[in-house]
């Protein structure tokens, strides 16, 4: 139980926790899928009046290491090795660790009118984030006796959670207007989050009596009931608005995201708390021959223990996301556009721009690049890919951050969706817009 | 046309495919590749002098005195001689024909006793007399035989010539034999005042117990249980080397309740050492110098103190015994082997149906001594299965000392057939520092000392093994234990242990 412990803690603490957004650009550029829409209520395929979407998986990972730091090698042999040392000295003092994960089971959009289209989906979003600092890690790989005399910063902060979004939106189509809406009804299914991040370890240099002083709350949710009645549980709604515009070859779009008050989780909660100092100094009597390891781990437990109440309560508000963008249509094989990002979440505001290209390279093969900033200082090139199959089948793929594609066991950041959608009744306006585009351009060259 | 979407997506699966190469060849989720070293507080605690010392104890008793010193005291079995035993059976007067008017009769006395005067407990005197003629008047008189106001016993009553019988209670009364014999006078008469005969008559005097005797006892041995006291300092404690304490003392105390000459000869009065060794105790109080015994004489009591107890207390000490040198040889216990002599022929005295002689020895050991080299051992049993996730351990130690101690630890580990696995140390290391002590043996100030134990993973793990360990102090006393030194109450030492170790999750 102690070593799945260890490793649930450890990876708890390597590749969960924080409660972001699901920083997801490129995919907005993406206006020939349905998933775009995520990106903006009003944002729907303008190829097809009927698009539904299969299973599709989206993967954000951001670490302070890569996958080949977990890699031992000895001699000719490589082994995967998560509990090891040997990354330890690659972290930053204080690091962060993000991993996202968004299966979407299911969607679908369609028109009911000339102006109005319906869209539902469901997906199930996981969304992790951490702060720690280094000794946390050391604290549990080396434990504390490097620090003798010292005062071990195991500071940390954890959001994670793994829900259920239900949604339903409308699109309504006015000449180049379009305005988009779509309602959320959200249901937790596992959460955990900390507030008060202050957890300082001292060990004093005489006989190592250590001192813990905290300010430090964590509240876990995890509903001992079925899954299906989970679902009754742990709700909460949220919405998205948004409008997309046309003018010509130029398309605007605006969109917030994640608006409302997001998850009350009140079921299934169990609340840590640890305030102020406690210490254990050793024992006031030792029987060599009777004092167990055991004794002397569950004394010294006791000594640093937290207060546990059974309940919790915790607004879960899902970070605000807001989408500018604007697309221009070169001609009819050539688009480019940019991208203005900004994400509110309870732990910090969040900024990204994206500039992409996309290339329709021959009939049902799209192909673009993207070069994606966020949060000031991380660049990368996305790729996106999109193909349309037997007239009704489209595969995608895309990603912000190529690098992890090419040379995927030393990138630090992994991010990408695919997919497969179904789509039908091609648009008529979309090929009349498309030809004659095509002719105005021929007129062009002959000119 | 190069750009066919058959071609394209061909490109797209083989970059996909060679950027997927195998990126290891196992996996190892286990928590292997961890050792951690952590260090805590093992033990944190002070010992006060008391506890120390009661540990070392035994069946002994730890005596605080008023000056804050302690006396080590093991207190001896009180021996005592039932005082009826003095007498195995007491002889009874048989039915005596009365012959003549005014006989004397021998009271019966045990053999060796010459009583002057006796009060009885209990006891009857029966006659049975007829007269001679139809009716007559009897006056038996005993004039040794007294109430308590002294009045002699006298009695009148009438007899037939069919026999009666009649007897008087002795409870109560006192007899003053007179060279062992008391005086039976009978006088019958008829009735016109006439002497008279008796057809039959005889006394007795049956079933008596004395309550108080005055009088003479020739000398007679009385057995005293032996005895022993286990001295449990050495005994408990597999040692060597020296220990001595300065003025230790043996006190036996007698108590008596005899008014009778009484000598109290010691046969054994003797230590038998760790060693196996007997050693006497030789002191002009009980031995001559040609060996002879010397008899312990318990105060006796005057007879205006019957059923009074008085206390007669000898101590042997370092002035008039070799008893420094019966401690100072480890003594594990003593035995003791007495006899009493009660009664002298030419004395007279009292004894009472109470009267009684016990013994009791007594051990005082004033914790003030100098200790060079002393051993002990104690083995315990233990079990470190629990440690099995342990591998490296170093304990630090951290010893404040006011205690004029030093002790060097040396522990062996010991499998289930007490064989040695191996030891915490390569030889005995001093933990423990002892305070600084000045010329008069008083703390001048305290030590302190640091011990690093590091037991690396591989001797750990035979440890882990151990089914005893056997734990060898060796305890000399501060100045190189050539001072001799006092314990006192306020005197402790506080005891700091942290441990570093590596472990397997």
């Amino acid at each position: 139980m102690k070593k799945q412990f260890y490793i649930m803690l450890f990876c708890f603490t390597i590749t969960y926790a924080p409660v972001r957004a699901q920083q997801e650009q490129t995919i907005h550029f993406l206006n020939n899928i349905w998933q775009a829409n995520l990106t903006n209520p009003a944002l729907l395929p303008s190829t097809h009046k009927v698009n539904v979407a299969a299973s599709s998986f989206y993967v954000n990972y951001n670490a302070p290491i890569d996958f080949n730091d977990l890699v031992v090698k000895k001699g000719v042999k490589k082994t995967f090795t998560p509990l090891n040392t040997g990354y330890l000295d690659k972290l930053d003092s204080y690091n962060y660790v993000e991993s996202n994960f968004q299966w979407q089971t299911a969607a679908i959009s369609f028109p009911v009118s000339k102006h109005l289209f319906i869209s539902l989906h469901h997906a199930i979003y996981g969304n992790q984030y951490a702060e720690f600092d280094k000794n946390a890690l050391t604290f549990l790989f080396n434990g504390n006796s490097g620090f003798v005399g010292k005062t071990m910063t195991l500071d940390n902060r954890i959001h994670t959670s793994v829900y259920n979004e239900f949604a339903a939106g409308i699109v309504y189509k006015l000449n180049n207007i379009s305005v988009g809406f779509r309602l959320k009804g959200l249901n937790g299914l596992v959460g955990a989050f900390s507030s008060g991040n202050k957890l300082r370890l001292n060990t004093d240099n005489t006989i190592y009596a250590v001192q813990l002083d905290t300010d430090y709350q964590l509240q876990t949710f995890d509903p001992s009931v079925s899954m299906l009645q989970r679902l009754k549980r742990n709700g909460g709604y949220a919405a998205d608005v948004g409008v997309v515009v046309k003018l010509q070859r130029l398309q605007l779009s605006l969109s917030g995201i994640n608006l409302g008050p997001g998850i009350l989780w009140k079921h299934g909660g169990t609340t840590y708390t640890s305030r102020g100092a406690s210490d254990f100094a050793g024992f006031d009597s030792y029987d060599v021959g009777t004092t167990t390891y055991q004794d002397l781990t569950k004394s010294i437990k006791e000594s640093l223990q937290f207060e546990v109440q059974e309940k919790g309560e915790y607004r879960q508000a899902l970070p605000v996301q807001v989408f500018l963008s604007g697309v221009y249509t070169v001609n009819p094989k050539i688009e480019i556009g940019g991208l203005f990002y900004a994400e509110q979440s309870e732990v910090e505001t969040k900024y990204g721009l994206t500039i992409n290209a996309t290339t329709k390279l021959i009939k049902g093969l799209n192909l673009g690049l993207s070069y994606n900033r966020r949060n000031i200082n991380q660049n990368s090139v996305g790729l996106h890919a999109t193909a349309h199959l037997f007239k009704t089948v489209q595969l995608y793929f895309v990603t912000d951050n190529i690098r992890f594609i090419t040379n995927p066991y030393d990138s630090r950041s992994v991010n990408g969706r695919m997919g497969m959608n179904f789509t039908f009744g091609e648009m008529k306006h979309y090929t009349g817009k498309l030809k004659k585009m095509k002719r105005g351009e021929e007129r062009n060259i002959r000119q | 046309m190069i750009f066919t979407k058959t071609n394209l997506l061909c490109l797209i699966f083989f970059l996909v495919l060679t950027s997927c190469k195998k990126p290891f060849d196992e996996i190892d989720t286990s928590s292997n590749a961890l050792n951690p070293e952590f260090a805590v507080p093992l033990l944190n605690t002070s010992i006060e002098v008391g506890e120390f010392i009661s540990g070392l104890q035994g069946n002994g008793a730890l005596i605080v005195n008023n000056d804050g010193s302690y006396n080590l005291s093991y207190e001896g079995a009180m021996l005592t001689n039932p005082p009826l035993k003095l007498f195995e059976t007491l002889p009874e007067i048989p039915a005596m024909p009365i012959t003549n008017d005014n006989m004397s009769v021998t009271f019966p006395a045990p053999s060796g006793l010459k009583i002057s005067k006796m009060s009885f407990k209990q006891g009857v005197i029966r006659w049975k007399m007829a007269s001679a003629i139809d009716a007559a008047t009897v006056i038996l008189t005993l004039p040794q035989l007294v109430n308590d106001q002294g009045v002699a016993f006298v009695k009148t009553f009438s007899i037939t010539k069919n026999s009666l019988l009649d007897s008087v209670i002795l409870r109560g009364r006192f007899i003053k034999p007179i060279d062992g014999k008391i005086q039976v006078n009978v006088v019958v008469k008829d009735g016109l005042g006439n002497k008279a005969n008796l057809r039959e008559g005889s006394i007795s005097i049956s079933k008596y117990e004395p309550q108080v005797v005055e009088g003479v006892l020739v000398a007679r041995e009385v057995v005293i249980p032996k005895s022993t006291i286990q001295f449990d300092f050495f005994k408990k404690w597999k040692f060597q080397g020296n220990v001595q304490f300065q003025n230790p003392k043996v006190t036996t105390t007698f108590n008596n309740s005899y008014g009778l000459p009484t000598r109290v000869f010691m046969d054994i009065f003797e230590v038998e050492t760790v060693e196996g060794r007997a050693i006497g105790l030789k002191s002009p109080l009980t031995k001559l110098p040609n060996g002879g015994n010397i008899p312990l004489k318990p105060t006796i009591l005057a007879l205006n103190e019957i059923g009074k107890t008085r206390k007669t207390v000898y101590e042997f000490n370092a002035t008039n015994s070799n008893i420094n040198e019966l401690f100072n040889a480890s003594p594990m216990a003593f035995n003791f082997s007495s006899r009493a002599v009660v009664g002298d022929s030419t004395v007279q005295g009292f004894f009472t149906d109470t009267s009684n002689l016990s013994m009791k020895m007594d051990i005082s050991v004033p914790i003030v001594g100098t200790a060079k080299g002393f051993l002990t051992e104690n083995t315990e049993g233990v079990d470190f299965s629990s440690y099995e996730k342990v591998t490296d351990v170093e304990l630090k130690v951290i010893t404040n000392n006011t205690l004029p101690f030093d002790i060097n630890l040396q522990c062996y580990f010991l499998d289930s057939k007490e064989a040695i696995i191996d030891s915490l140390f390569q030889k005995s290391t001093l933990i423990l520092r002892g305070a600084v002590v000045n010329s008069n043996g008083s703390i001048a100030r305290p030590s302190d000392e640091t011990t690093f134990v590091k037991i690396e993973a591989e001797r750990f793990k035979r440890l882990l093994l151990a089914k005893k360990m056997r734990i060898q102090y060796l305890t000399s006393t501060s100045a190189n234990g050539n001072i001799p030194v006092k314990i006192l109450s306020n005197q402790g030492v506080v005891l700091r242990v942290g441990l570093k170790g590596k472990i397997k999750y």
